[in-house]
């Protein structure tokens, strides 16, 4: 508030300032009147004074002497303005819905389906493949594989074959329990799962906000190479150098990138050189690594590519100039190791 | 969506014309009165002169428009009754200044009809500007201040053009009415000529509610200083993430160190975002989709 009023004042400033100088101008404007009245020049402008020229006597909009409404009824007017007013304000209220048990609801642009109820008895997801939608989405074939099941006015989903292209909070997930407002990646179908049962709310899934899958990867000895690959963790500033010209990936220490994570194994993938490219293969069946959203098993990887390790986003790059890298003195891990 | 807020926009400007002129009408009562109440110093020669149809005029529209935005996403009724309240004191000193300022033009034997737009134009340009200046947490858009210009000299010239013909109704209702839905609809197209990309609150209690993205930065949180205002959310903080455009990419950045953005579910500090996005603030979740 206190800086609108700072503003505001600063505008009326601005304002009486540009006042004033209209008025000094007009002072000189009078002068130079006088100078045409005192040569006789001009006849029609006689006797101005400076209010004159300040208040003109002319009526801008020149309204008439009986206006159309009394005191009265402009107040009424300017009463009923402001009440349509407050109702297109009241218009633009949100329409909150509430709705009966649990259900879907279709989050992709331009639909109109709103709410999709689930039933109590176990069902795949199947049926998401039949719904009407405006545009077609691709979605797996193996939706059918894909159970729910009631538990406590909620629902467990189960992924019983790892190659559905299912995400839970942008997350791949094999089984959980729903909870009020996750977000479903179904193939390409985005799907918001509502549950407005009351005793559902208390069930919670361990919060998984703050949880953060930690990345590390090995320190260069030195300077670095142009056309070092260099993989970037989403959300973070950390830049992982691809030093060895074979580089696993997984959660074990024994790879060269470590993820800590539920989702990845403990030898995940690796990307290695092929040429003078840079090449990315899943190592396992059962897990998923993807290459710009599809699920790849082996692929030639580009500059700007997003890979995805499990539940973990990479940007890949090539780094374009040679850097350098500090020497990382090898006392102080030393030190480190015999303290602990 | 976009649409639906032009026209949104330019029922206001209709509305803001129309209380300007029932302003006008009190207006003209009131000066009677104080003439005829024998207040020395104030007799109907002075008050005469004094051009308080501008002042009413920019009254009533400024009033208007500077509450539009809050009036459109629905922010509680005292923020916008001060919101109201500031754009009628500067409409109204804007208002007096510009339509002074085309009376002073004829001095210069300036024929009134131009001196008249001229003020139009510069009413157009100065209401804008100052709910640009007062409103707004981003730089000031010199587009936006001029499309307001384009529409106050849109609306003059109508304005006028009634006046020529006759037609502009009982004490200029019309003229007054048009001038102002020209105004805001200006606004509102150039607004929407910018606006590609949108944020939907997905559940609770603002569900369904979309924000534009029309500015090159704005602010997120639960305070009504905020651009786009999360009310009835958890753990959602007074400026909570700033939002900005830059080389035709949608960034957001957390501001907090205490706070949380998550992007697809991941804490970030400043990410790029793309189509379909789910940003989660607090417990309120939002989409990012290009319109």
């Amino acid at each position: 508030m206190f800086s609108q009023i700072i503003r505001t004042l600063s505008v009326c400033a601005s304002s009486v300032g540009l006042i004033v100088i209209g008025v000094f101008y007009s002072t000189l404007l009078l002068a130079a009147e006088e100078v045409v009245a005192a040569n006789e020049l001009n006849e029609t402008d006689k006797s101005l004074s400076f209010a004159d020229y300040l208040f003109p006597e002319t009526y801008f909009l020149k309204i008439g002497d009986n206006p159309l409404l009394t005191f009265a009824e402009s107040l009424l007017v300017f009463a009923a303005v402001l009440l349509v007013v407050y109702a297109l304000w009241s218009l633009q209220k949100p329409k909150v819905t509430t709705l009966q048990g649990a259900g879907f609801k279709l989050l992709n642009l331009n639909e109109k389906t709103s709410f999709i109820p689930l039933k109590a008895e176990v069902q795949t997801l199947e049926f998401l493949a039949k719904l009407q939608t405006s545009n077609k989405y691709r979605l797996s074939a193996n939706l059918n594989r894909v159970t729910l099941t009631p538990h406590q006015n909620t629902f467990l989903l189960e992924d019983k074959n790892y190659k559905n292209a299912l995400l839970i909070n942008r997350r791949r997930s094999h089984r959980t329990i729903l909870c009020d407002n996750d977000v479903l990646d179904v193939g390409e179908m985005i799907l918001l799962y509502c549950n407005s049962d009351g005793p559902a709310g208390k069930i919670q899934r361990n919060e998984r906000m703050d949880y953060q899958p930690t990345v590390s990867g090995v320190k260069p000895k030195g300077p670095v190479q142009k056309g070092t690959p260099i993989l970037t963790p989403a959300g973070s500033q950390q830049d992982i150098l691809l030093v060895r010209n074979m580089n696993s990936i997984g959660s074990s220490n024994f790879n060269d990138v470590v993820i800590s994570s539920d989702e990845v194994a403990l030898m995940h993938a690796k990307i290695y050189k092929v040429g003078q490219s840079w090449k990315i293969l899943n190592l396992l069946n059962h897990e998923t690594t993807t290459v710009n959203g599809r699920r790849i098993d082996q692929r030639f990887l580009q500059d700007g590519d997003e890979i995805a390790v499990g539940d973990t986003l990479f940007k890949f790059r090539i780094s374009k100039v040679q850097t350098k890298q500090a020497r990382r003195p090898r006392i102080e891990t030393a030190k480190k190791s015999v303290k602990t | 969506m976009k649409s639906i807020r032009t026209l949104y926009y330019s029922t206001l400007g209709l509305l803001g014309g129309l209380c300007s002129w029932a302003l006008m009408q009190s207006g003209f009562h009131v000066f009677d009165a104080l003439s005829a109440s024998g207040i020395p110093g104030l007799d109907i020669v002075w008050l005469n002169k004094f051009i308080y149809e501008g002042a009413l005029i920019g009254l009533g529209l400024g009033m208007v428009l500077q509450a539009r935005v809050s009036l459109w996403y629905h922010h509680d009724l005292v923020h916008i009754m001060s919101k109201m309240f500031l754009g009628a004191v500067v409409g109204s000193a804007t208002g007096l200044f510009c339509f002074w300022l085309g009376h002073f033009m004829q001095i210069w034997h300036i024929s009134p009809i131009l001196s008249r737009l001229t003020s139009w134009t510069l009413f157009g340009l100065f209401i804008v500007g100052s709910t640009e200046i007062l409103n707004s947490h981003s730089d000031i858009l010199w587009p936006r201040i001029i499309s307001g210009g384009i529409g106050g000299f849109i609306g003059g010239e109508i304005f006028e053009l009634l006046m020529l013909y006759q037609m502009s109704g009982p004490e200029h209702l019309y003229g007054l009415i048009l001038a102002g839905f020209s105004i805001s609809l200006l606004i509102g197209l150039y607004e929407n000529r910018v606006t590609s990309f949108a944020l939907r609150v997905l559940a609770g209690k603002q569900e369904g509610q979309i924000f534009l993205l029309d500015q090159n930065k704005f602010t997120l949180g639960y305070s009504s200083q905020n651009d786009f205002i999360l009310n009835g959310y958890a753990e959602v903080c007074n400026l909570h993430a700033h939002i900005y455009k830059k080389d035709n990419q949608v960034f957001i950045e957390n501001t907090h160190a205490d706070s949380e953005v998550l992007v697809n579910y991941r804490q970030i500090d400043l990410q790029a975002m793309k189509k379909g996005d789910v940003i989660k603030i607090g417990t309120a979740q939002l989409q990012y989709y290009e319109i």
